[in-house]
This record gives structure tokens, sequence and C-alpha cells, in this order.
């Protein structure tokens, strides 16, 4: 079985999926064991993958055997194979977590929210590993269409704002899909290697820019790049508890890889018109993390705080992107997982403390770190490497964008990243405040004083210790990861 | 001007289509008729495949006794991956339309400005 | 606001000129030489009677040299039942604890006015062709080979949605919607199973060729891509009637 290992990435979590109403309907704990094995296996196939790119080269595994491009070809090299472990690794932390939030509901809510989730978990795995642009469509749409139903499953104020995803998130599929009909129509071809190199003679033909300019639109809705974001802070905000973690840490994500995947690997970043796209690009994330910035100091919830955040950090994947150096690489790619973990732990704090009080204002957190004091280290963490403090994980990859920028002589975006990293301390500032040094109203106090209970279930607070202890191993291993990993999955295999 | 008709006119007309759906999409305040921009938008794309299948000589690709060799049937790539696209399509649309009943059975309305200002009450 | 609206049209507007000077850029269409109609394409036409088995070209790309994003497809629609079911559940979970809420009033007493003695009668009579057809489809819709699965599993759902609006919910010929979302999830597992069959065999994911039968490989293709529409048939089928239950209980409940 382990030359399949690439496809039982995919497929574990998938047959789960298609069964889960079935079971559900049998026993809904068979249905969680069946659940949390797949997250697993799928977990451990991507590692396995990973070593093996990493020892002997990319993987290549064809489906039914066609050699492409007439077939479709899964390729795992670094960088797919890193991915694929962040997302299964995510997606199997989270899926332990969401039990508390589904023990009280019937069979059928549980098992259809145990198939929805793994479909988004093989949509994402899946636009990670394949090598073929309009596979990662269909992988694209399954996990759009399984994160509509996660996040309208939150209420009606969700049925909202999940309309206006599904609008919008449509639009970019739609972007997406038309550049890769332009890319067909010159290069009669759909696996990416095939591309890269038959685009090689056709770089300065407006066609391609065009695809690009299509593809960085599209992909830019998905991962909600400034000014394309105006659908993720009411879609975060009103979100369930059990989904949002994996959505909010994990989705945008995989769209900021598929653009990393275009234009460094696809397009190459010195070729034609890929520097002009990509200044552009560097200047509206820019402006980007800056605004929105702003725009979560404002914010009086704690999700929407969050969910502003996520368009910066986002942005600073775009500003790596438009680098288009090996630093700028490094920095992207670690931002990416930094910014995965860190999101996924912030929003499984914010779930545990709704969880434990019902509220979401960042005014009612006052005096939370007596409360729950290892959710809130939690938090502590991930808002420290958020910020950008040296030992946790958040401080390094904004070094390395900064080494790229300086690299390149663009020292303004030093300054945006400085800047920005002041203000996502004000705002995470605000929070630390409540939570540590404000004092709860006396009525209140005596409730939680007399509560002796555990601060949250241990399936709750595992989940949340472990991403925080994450962001610190992340930080303190950065160097054999970036020199082990991230340099080889650099296109051209490192220095 | 012949070939600029026979060769390139219909990539802008299912382009014009296509920036229909944003056009809508932004500036009908209906939720309804924004959704069928949508739908218009992916149409669009898949024309635009279609067309790329087409070939001068080329019958439908189906295998005929005696007509062997790729130039007498016209590409099916295209045509493959547009019944992926139409399904797609189609069931973004059914989820959108089980959003807009729930909309309208909560908030009585589907129009943009009064939703937004029942919502915020 | 207006001024929003006028850089939103602006931002269109660029949109369209620019895409419209792209695509001047692209091959002529109906051209023959073009890279889309040269390079891959050429495989799928001249082989695919000799590799797969099937006289359609299309059904070969789709349910075999690209059977893989068939199955997303297939998974596709079945995301898009549990989303929509997910949905509507919710919304009547709502109004039954009495929730006050706008709806209007058609529908009401579907079944005592549609149970007319000439609907039941042409229901009697149309019902079995409805799924004869659809099984015809299924086994021999393709030319003559097998394929249309998608066309049979809707038209399947019409002859149970047919019963269903004619003799109400207790129809005898009926699936209901927790069964339906069940069986559409059973009908794409089919498709995936076929795939792990291969796996399990030694072949990789979907490579019909490797099945251990005394056929020959264009009969072993066939096979594999008979198994697989069987499976998108049924999650087609099951699929829609879920979808229909869930809007059309809706109803019932007001």
């Amino acid at each position: 079985m382990k030359e399949q290992l690439p496809a039982l990435i995919v497929i574990v979590p998938l047959l789960i999926a298609l069964l889960s109403p079935l079971v559900a309907y049998f026993s809904t704990r068979l249905l969680r064991g069946l659940g949390l094995t797949a997250a697993a296996v799928s977990f451990v196939s991507a590692v396995g993958a990973l070593g093996h790119a990493l020892t002997k080269g990319p993987w290549h595994y064809y489906f039914g055997n066609w050699a492409p491009p007439w077939g479709i070809e899964y390729v795992i090299d670094p960088l797919s194979g890193l991915m694929a472990v962040l997302v299964s690794f995510l997606s199997l932390v989270v899926l332990i977590y969401t039990d508390s939030f589904l023990r009280e509901e019937g069979w059928l809510k549980q098992g259809i929210h145990y198939a929805l989730y793994l479909l988004l978990t093989a949509g994402l795995l899946g636009m990670t590993v394949t090598g073929d642009v309009f596979n990662l469509y269909v992988f694209l749409e399954i996990s759009s269409l399984s994160a509509y139903g996660l996040i309208a499953s939150g209420g009606y104020k969700a049925t909202v704002s999940a309309f206006r995803y599904v609008l919008v998130g449509t639009v970019g599929a739609s972007f997406y899909l038309l550049g890769v009909g332009y890319l067909y129509a010159i290069t009669g071809s759909l696996n990416m290697a095939d591309l890269t190199v038959r685009l090689q003679p056709l770089l300065d033909s407006q066609a391609v820019l065009i695809a690009m300019v299509l593809i960085l639109v599209g992909m830019g809705i998905k991962m909600a790049l400034f000014p394309l974001h105006g659908w993720l802070p009411d879609a975060y905000t009103y979100s369930p508890p059990a989904a949002i973690p994996f959505i909010a840490g994990v989705m945008t994500k995989v769209m900021a890889y598929v653009l990393l995947r275009y234009f460094f690997f696809i397009f190459g970043v010195l070729n034609g018109f890929v520097p002009l796209v990509l200044e552009v690009v560097g200047w509206i994330a820019a402006l980007g993390i800056i605004l929105a910035s702003v725009m979560a100091i404002a914010q009086s919830d704690f999700r929407r705080m969050l969910a502003f955040s996520s368009v910066a950090q986002v942005g600073y994947i775009g500003l790596g992107l438009s680098l288009g150096n090996m630093f700028g690489f490094i920095g992207a790619v670690f931002h990416i997982i930094n910014h995965a973990i860190m999101k996924c732990c912030l929003f499984l704090v914010a779930g545990g403390v709704k969880w434990k009080t019902g509220e979401h204002l960042i005014e009612k957190y006052a005096e939370m770190s007596r409360r729950m004091p290892l959710t809130m280290g939690a938090f502590l963490l991930g808002a420290f490497s958020m910020v950008g403090i040296p030992p946790t994980a958040g401080f390094f990859s904004k070094w390395y964008l900064i080494l790229g920028a300086i690299e390149k002589d663009l020292w303004i975006y030093v300054v945006v990243i400085i800047l920005s990293s002041l203000l996502n301390a004000i705002y995470f500032f605000r929070v630390i405040e409540q939570a540590y040094l404000k004092k709860a109203p006396v009525a209140e106090r005596e409730k939680f004083v007399e509560d002796k209970k555990p601060e949250l279930p241990a399936t709750m607070l595992v989940p949340i210790v472990v991403l925080g202890a994450c962001i610190l191993v992340v930080g303190i291993l950065n160097e054999p990861l970036v020199s082990n990993i991230l340099l080889m999955a650099f296109p051209g295999g490192g220095l | 001007m012949r070939e600029l008709f026979t060769e390139h006119l219909i990539y802008w007309l299912i382009l014009f289509l296509f920036m229909l759906g944003p056009y809508g999409m932004i500036f009908k305040k209906n939720l309804v008729k924004k959704l069928m921009s949508m739908n218009i938008m992916q149409v669009a794309v898949i024309l635009f495949f279609l067309a790329l299948g087409q070939k001068t000589g080329g019958t439908i690709p189906i295998n005929l006794p005696g007509l062997i060799g790729a130039e007498h049937y016209i590409n099916p790539l295209p045509h493959t991956l547009m019944l992926t696209a139409i399904v797609v399509s189609l069931a973004t649309l059914g989820v959108s339309l089980g959003l807009l009943l729930t909309v309208q059975k909560r908030y009585g309305t589907l129009e943009e400005d009064e939703l937004l200002r029942r919502m915020n009450q | 606001m207006k001024f929003v609206r006028a850089g939103a049209l602006l931002v269109v507007v660029v949109m369209t000129v620019v895409l419209f000077i792209g695509a001047g850029a692209l091959p002529a269409i109906y051209n023959p030489q073009s890279p889309a109609s040269t390079h891959v394409s050429d495989r799928y036409i001249e082989k695919s009677v000799e590799e797969t088995g099937s006289l359609n070209f299309v059904t070969a790309v789709l349910a075999d040299y690209r059977g893989y994003d068939t199955l997303g497809e297939t998974t596709v629609i079945f995301t898009a039942g549990l989303a929509a079911v997910v949905l509507l559940r919710s919304a009547q979970k709502a109004d039954s604890r009495g929730k006050k809420v706008p709806l209007a009033k058609a529908g009401k007493g579907m079944s005592e006015r549609f149970g007319t003695i000439v609907l039941n009668t042409a229901a009697r009579f149309v019902i079995p062709f409805v799924t004869l057809y659809g099984v015809y489809v299924l086994v021999g819709g393709g030319e003559g080979n097998p394929g249309g699965g998608f066309q049979s599993g809707a038209v399947l759902a019409i002859a149970i949605i047919i019963s269903r609006l004619v003799y109400g919910e207790g129809a005898a010929f009926n699936i209901s919607g927790d069964l339906a979302l069940i069986l559409a999830g059973i009908g794409t597992f089919i498709y995936a199973f076929v795939g792990v069959l291969t796996l399990l065999w030694g072949g990789n994911f979907l490579e019909y060729g490797i099945a251990p039968f005394l056929m020959s490989a264009a009969e072993k293709h066939s096979l594999g891509i008979s198994g697989i529409e069987i499976g998108v048939t049924l999650c087609v089928m099951a699929t829609i009637i879920a979808i229909f239950d869930a809007l059309a209980r809706k109803e019932e409940v007001s």
C-alpha cells in the first residue's frame, strides 16, 4: 500500500465523509471514531509522503495509471507535502475539539456536520497535492460548498453572510476557471508541469497576462486579499464555533498556496509580465495590511477582530509572494504555516470562551485569566505570535519577509511590516488587558470563584494547548524547518 | 473584417456575458437577481470552454464507423470539463436557493436594503 | 455611496475592456491547428475505443482518463445535497419552535388538491415508463455502451417526485428524505469503492485495467465505467430527492 500514499491523503477522509450519514444513523460514537481515524490516517500519509519527497525527490502519482497530460496526477513535492501535513494536522486537532458542540444534536445533524467537515478537509487536501489545474477547480468547489454548508448552519444571520459568501466565492471560482480556460486555449494542456514547459515561449503574450490577472483575482477573492475581502468578516463572525477554527485557519491559506504555486512554479517569478503583476500585488497587499489592522482595532467582537486580523495577515503572504525572491518565498510559506496554526488556535480559544461563558465581546473577557488559565495561556502565545515577539513563530516569518524586502531595496515594506506589528500589538493588548488586568464585576466574580469545574472539557482543552505549544515549537525549531524543508521547497530545490 | 467576426467575435460576446455577472451582482439590489447574475457568469465560462472545443470539419465526438483520425472529430476534453462545471454550477445554485428560502422565511424580504434594515433591528 | 457605485462601474468597464483586448491574443476559434485541438485531445479521439472500450469519447474522458475529476463532481452533488438539507431542516426546526414567519400559503394541502382520479390514473401509467427510461439511459444510453449516469439519476428522481406529488407523503413508491441522504452518500461511495478495489488489487486509484478478470483490457474498462455510473446514478437520484424532500416538507409544516 505504501506506493498509494499520495492518494490515501485525500481518499480516506473522502470515503468516511461519504458514509457519514449512514454511520450516524446507527451510531454517532462510531462515526466520531471513524472520523478521527480518517483524519489521523490522512495526517500519517501526508507525513510519509512529505518524508519521501524530502529524501527521494518529488513523488508523482497517476490516477488510473494514465500518464499526464492525459490523466490526472498528484505531485508531492516538499511544498505540497508540507501543506498537506499542515492541513491534515489542523483538521485532526479541530475534529477532536468539535465533539462538545455536537454532542447534544440529533444523528442527522451530527452526520451532516461530520460529512461536511471531512469533505472540507478532503477538498483542501486535494487542492494542495494535485498537479492538474482543473482538478484543483473541482476540489476548490468541494471545499467551498462544504464551507458554505458549515457556515450556514450557524443560524439566521449566518445564512445571509453565507449567501454573500456563495456569491462572492462563486465569482472567484469563475474567474479562476476562466483563467484556466485562457491557459488551456493557448497551450492545450491542463497539467501543471506540462503547462510550465508549454508556457515558456508564450510568456510575453497578452493572453498569459490576462490569465494571470484572472487567476490572481479569483484566488484573491477566495483568500480574502484586500480589497477583495468583503465576504470574510461576516462569514467568520456568524459561523458556528465547531467549524470556524478550521475554516479560518486553513481555507484562505490553501488559496494563498495556490497563488504561490502558480506564480513561483508555473509562470516563474522572473518571466514576462509576472514582475509587473507582482509589483501591483505588493502595493495592494501593503495597503491591505495597514487598513485591515486599523479596522481590527475598531471591533468590539473578538471573532470579528480576528477576522479583520486575518485579512491583514493574508496581506503578509501576498507581500511575500510579491517580493518574488527566495526570502519572500520562505517568509510567505512560513507565514502560511504560522498563521494557520495561530489563527486556528485563537478561534479555538474564542470558541472555548463562548462555550464557558456564552460571550464573544471583548469587554466580557475581564479576569478570564483566572477563570480559564490554560486557555488564556494559549491565547497569550497566539497573540504574541501575531504581534511577532521573538520566541514565537510569528516573529520568524516576519523576519524573512523583512529580509526579502531589504534584498529588493523596498524599505517601504519594512516600514509597513513594523507599523502593522505595532497595530497588532494595540488590538491584542486590548484583549490581554481585559483578560489579565481588569477586575470582573463583583456579581460575576462570585459565580466563577464558586465554580469548581475544570475550565473546559478535555476534548476542547487539549487541542487548544497543543496548538499553543505548536506556536512555540515552530518558533524554536524555525532554523531546521527553514533549511530542511522550506529551502527544498523553493523552485530549483534550494541554494 | 471577416476574420474578426469568424475568429474572435464569439470570445467578445462570451466575455461580455461574463462581465454582466459582476455588473449585476454589484448593481442589482434583489438577491435573486444577484443569484441570476452569478449563474450567467458561470454559463459564460462554460460557453468559453465549449467554443475552444470547436474545429472546422469536425463532427460530434462519438466514434463513427469508417471515420478515423483526430481531425474528423471535435475536441472532447472541453465538453468533459464543462459537464463537471455544469454540475458544479447546478450544485451552487441549489445551495444558494436553499439559503434564499431560509432568508425569505426569516426576514420576509429579498431586497438587500430592506434586509439589512431588518437584520439590524 | 454614489462614489462607490461609480468606482465599481469603472472597475467593471475596465475589466471588460482588458478582457476584450486579451481575447485578441487567443488562438482563432474553429482552427483545427490550435493548441487546444492538437496537444492533448488527439489521443482521446484516436485511442479511446481501443484503450477504454467506449465509443463515446466524452464518456471515455469523463469516466476513465479523467475519472478522478468525475468522482469530485459526484462528491460536489452530494455536498450540495448535505448543505441544502442542513439549511432547510434547521429553518424548520426554528419554525416549529413557534417563531413567527411570513410565508406564502401556497402549496397547503397539496395531496388533496392533486389527488384527483385523472392524476392518479395518469401517474400510474407515467411512473413505470419514466423509471424504465431512466434505467435504459443508464445501461444503454451512451451509444450502445454504458454512460449517462447523471441523466439517468435525474430521470429516476423525477419518477419518485411525481409519485410523491400525486400520492403525497404516504406514497408507496417513495424514498424519505433521511434515507435519500444516506443513499446519496452510498452512491458516491460506490464510485469511490471501485477505486478502492483497484487499490486492493495492486493498481493505482481507478485503474480499471488491473481487475483480475478474464477479459480484454477494453472490457475491463467498460466494466469499471459501468460500476462508477451506477454510483453516479444513485447519488444524483438520491440527492435530488433529498433536496426536494427538504423543500416539500417545509410546506407541509406550515
